[in-house]
């Protein structure tokens, strides 16, 4: 399935605010996401460690994803997933 | 030798603020006693001193028993890091309570170049006229010429006329037509927006504050202060550095992160390293997503209503593409701020949009256009007009509009709505010339709910009369206490707690103790609430940005007195801080501004029912009640308790409360 993600912030040197289309199995979860966008990607921030780490927060239809349930939460085609650097202010 | 004995040699600053009387064109020196300065530090501190005694509590805000201060902090003028700022303090039009608004640029420390802790202003002028201090020398002079200009020509005209070392603070088109979410512009698009002190400003006639001085600031120890300036920046240069490294080798980061602890180490070096290339826009996108940014006038969800494609335009990474130039203001590392050229709109140099503007012209109106955003930023710097409120006016305008509550027959034909980019600017401009619906509109939203009538209240996101800021407080539940409770209201500069929860801010000065809190346990907020509350003001009256305690440690108590000669302990800093607060609290109890009104959108009542705030109701009573009670005020009204003025020193206010605190009437929380 091919799935839209939405990027927002500095990860690692770059500044992404785009959004990135990667294609994952059916009914991946978070963890299989964030590997298969490290991979495309090459920043290594996208794992759960990185989620663990506050680096990056996942967002799937608004809600946000506890690394805890990386590996449980599956994804499919119609949810509205994004990635964001945990930082406030302005 | 007697004489020589008294003498007593001053340090840090000047021992006395230039007096206007715009009624009668006087002009005077007035002396601060001494202990003022240790008491209250300067910027707004000694404002509070100075005002709370000089306002009658029956002031109108807009006329002439209303008075104007503009007030560097106490190190504003020296090298320290990131203390280039200067606060206008008055009666606010839309609290009717005490207002003041902060600044950068390099208009501060040219107060303190002219030998002034600060300028006030009181009286009011027939006809327009300007303050000019050049060569030693203060005059008032006419403004006919340069009323009815912009804020930038303004300066552009008095930089010809005076040449180019001038710094000039002056009102735009909102400030003269008394539009009371008026600001006042510095450095040709730095803007000490909030409280509507433009509108102050105006109602004296007074066009501008245009200032060339030429006296050193005087410090007891500058060669210390430019060495512990220098060993700053050196130190932010390193962070900067080793955050860029780091970065670079993020494959390792997240396991190294916690294996060596440098986690707060590499927060404050992306600050500096982040900050500095995007500015506050930085966050613009973030925001709307996790919930902090309030979308569709604070009624929206960002992923549904305003997703990532639609606010990705308005970022400060699209901005960069316009990027002429960065720039700082005085004495500040960071330099956050950057000039665009934006030919096809014809702005040759115009201010990035900081994030507040992005958002307020953004998600809270789905506006996704970055052209638009460009030329309202431009527009409102030039009519001196406070983004944050302008947004909140336009959101509650259009969802008055959506809801039948104004029609076309009151914009004048002008169609408004939800992302209908093409109307922001002819609604501004309406609001600004008071045409149309701009006519009510141009009161603030709380004002024109009340005039409107028709159920338009709903939609006046507002605390005590001041539209509130790009901060959702469900997702900073501290956020609401400041904005309902604070002096100032509807501030997200002011003292929040969850700045500090999510920021290194602990840091910045070394030692303090700082209670514990937990975000969404709304009774465990109270002392560390006071304790922000306190700091903050002490920060505040300083001269220090906010983006200084997000910087990492600062050697504050020695700069203090290498500076100034004045030694504080860290007990001392929240005691200053105490005291200020408290006395801003007194002015608000003196003149019957303490109110409690805040939109219950801002609380979660009722709750959203999707997205990152999902469920969210704040629990405001027991968040306020607990700070009042941590503050030692009274837990109910919020009115500060003798005993806490007789601690503070500040028994000069018990007598004047106690006349003019018994028939007000407290507005009392939802």
């Amino acid at each position: 399935m091919k799935i839209i993600v939405n990027l927002a912030g500095s990860f690692g040197l770059k500044s992404i605010n785009s959004e990135v289309s990667i294609d994952l199995k059916e009914n991946a979860n978070v963890e299989e996401l964030l590997q298969a966008l490290r991979r495309l990607l090459k920043i290594k921030v996208f794992s759960v460690k990185g989620m663990k780490s506050n680096f990056i927060v996942v967002m799937i239809n608004g809600e946000r994803i506890d690394p805890k349930f990386a590996k449980n939460r599956n994804i499919c085609e119609s949810d509205y997933i994004s990635i964001v650097q945990p930082i406030q202010g302005g | 030798m007697k004489e020589e004995s008294k003498m007593v040699e001053k340090f840090g600053y000047f021992g006395k603020i230039l007096w206007v009387n715009l009624s009668t064109h006087e002009i005077n020196e007035r002396e601060i006693p001494e202990e003022w300065y240790h008491q209250y530090l300067g910027g707004y501190g000694l404002a509070a001193r100075i005002l709370f005694e000089e306002i009658p509590f029956d002031a109108d805000p807009l006329g002439p028993d209303n008075i104007l201060a503009f007030m560097p902090g106490l190190l504003t003028g020296t090298t320290t890091p990131f203390t280039g700022r200067y606060m206008v303090c008055g009666k606010s039009p839309l609290s009717g309570g005490w207002g003041d608004s902060n600044s950068g640029g390099t208009f501060g420390p040219e107060i303190k170049r002219c030998g002034y802790d600060g300028i006030i202003f009181v009286g009011k002028s027939e006809k327009p006229v300007y303050l000019l201090i050049k060569e030693g020398k203060a005059t008032i002079e006419d403004a006919s010429s340069l009323w009815g200009k912009d804020a930038i020509e303004t300066d552009e005209l008095l930089r010809i006329k005076h040449g180019n070392r001038i710094r000039v603070a002056a009102i735009g088109m909102a400030g003269e037509n008394l539009i009371r979410n008026a600001g006042i512009v510095n450095d040709k698009g730095r803007i000490a927006a909030r409280s509507g002190l433009g509108a102050v400003m105006g109602s004296k006639k007074l066009k501008a504050v245009a200032l060339i001085g030429a006296t050193k600031y005087p410090y007891k120890n500058k060669n210390s202060v430019i060495q512990m300036t220098k060993e700053y920046k050196d130190k932010m240069k390193f962070k900067d550095l080793m955050s860029r490294v780091m970065m670079k080798f993020n494959n390792i980061l997240p396991g190294m992160m916690r294996l060596i602890k440098m986690d707060l180490f590499l927060t404050e070096g992306m600050q500096v390293t982040m900050m500095s290339k995007y500015g506050t826009g930085l966050s613009t996108a973030i925001s709307s997503e996790v919930g902090d940014a309030p979308v569709k006038n604070w009624n929206g969800v960002g992923y549904i209503d305003f997703p990532q494609k639609k606010v990705r335009n308005l970022t400060a990474q699209n901005l960069e593409q316009w990027k002429v130039k960065p720039y700082g203001c005085f004495s500040c590392p960071l330099r956050c701020g950057a000039i665009l050229s934006v030919p096809e709109l014809n702005l040759k140099e115009t201010h990035r949009p900081e994030y507040e503007t992005a958002t307020a012209f953004g998600a809270l109106i789905l506006n996704d256009d970055v052209n638009t955003l460009l030329k309202v930023n431009e527009y409102l710097n030039r009519a001196g007009y406070d983004s944050i409120s302008a947004g909140g006016v336009v959101a509650f305008a259009i969802e008055c509009f959506e809801n039948g509550i104004i029609t076309k027959e009151d914009t004048g034909g002008l169609e408004i709505g939800w992302g209908k980019s093409e109307s922001i600017m002819p609604l501004l401009e309406m609001i600004v010339k008071r045409e149309h619906i701009g006519a009510i509109l141009a009161d603030g939203v709380k004002i024109a709910a009340e005039k409107i009538g028709k159920g338009a209240e709903k939609y006046a996101v507002h605390a005590n009369g001041q539209e509130l800021p790009m901060h959702d407080s469900k997702f900073g539940p501290s956020l609401a206490t400041t904005y309902v409770s604070d002096p100032t209201p509807g501030r997200h500069t002011a003292a929040s707690i969850d700045f500090m929860e999510v920021g290194p801010i602990g840091k910045f000065i070394k030692g303090l103790k700082i209670p514990k809190s937990k975000k969404h346990k709304y009774n465990s907020k109270g002392p560390a609430q006071a304790f922000m509350a306190k700091i903050h003001q002490t920060v505040n009256a300083l001269g220090f940005c906010n983006f200084a305690t997000w910087s990492g440690n600062i050697r504050l108590l020695d700069f203090i007195f290498q500076a100034t000669g004045i030694q504080l302990t860290n007990d001392d800093l929240i005691k200053i801080g105490y005291r200020i607060q408290t006395l801003r609290q007194a002015f608000n109890a003196k003149h019957g501004a303490i109110q409690h009104q805040i939109n219950t959108r801002a609380l979660g009542i009722p709750p959203m029912e999707k997205g990152p705030l999902k469920g969210i109701t704040l629990d405001i009573k027991t968040m306020v009640r607990d700070y009042y009670e941590s503050m030692n005020w009274d837990p109910e009204t919020g009115i500060p308790t003798n005993s806490v003025l007789e601690h503070l020193e500040l028994d000069f206010a018990k007598t004047s409360l106690k006349l003019n605190t018994k028939n007000t009437t407290i507005v009392m929380l939802p």
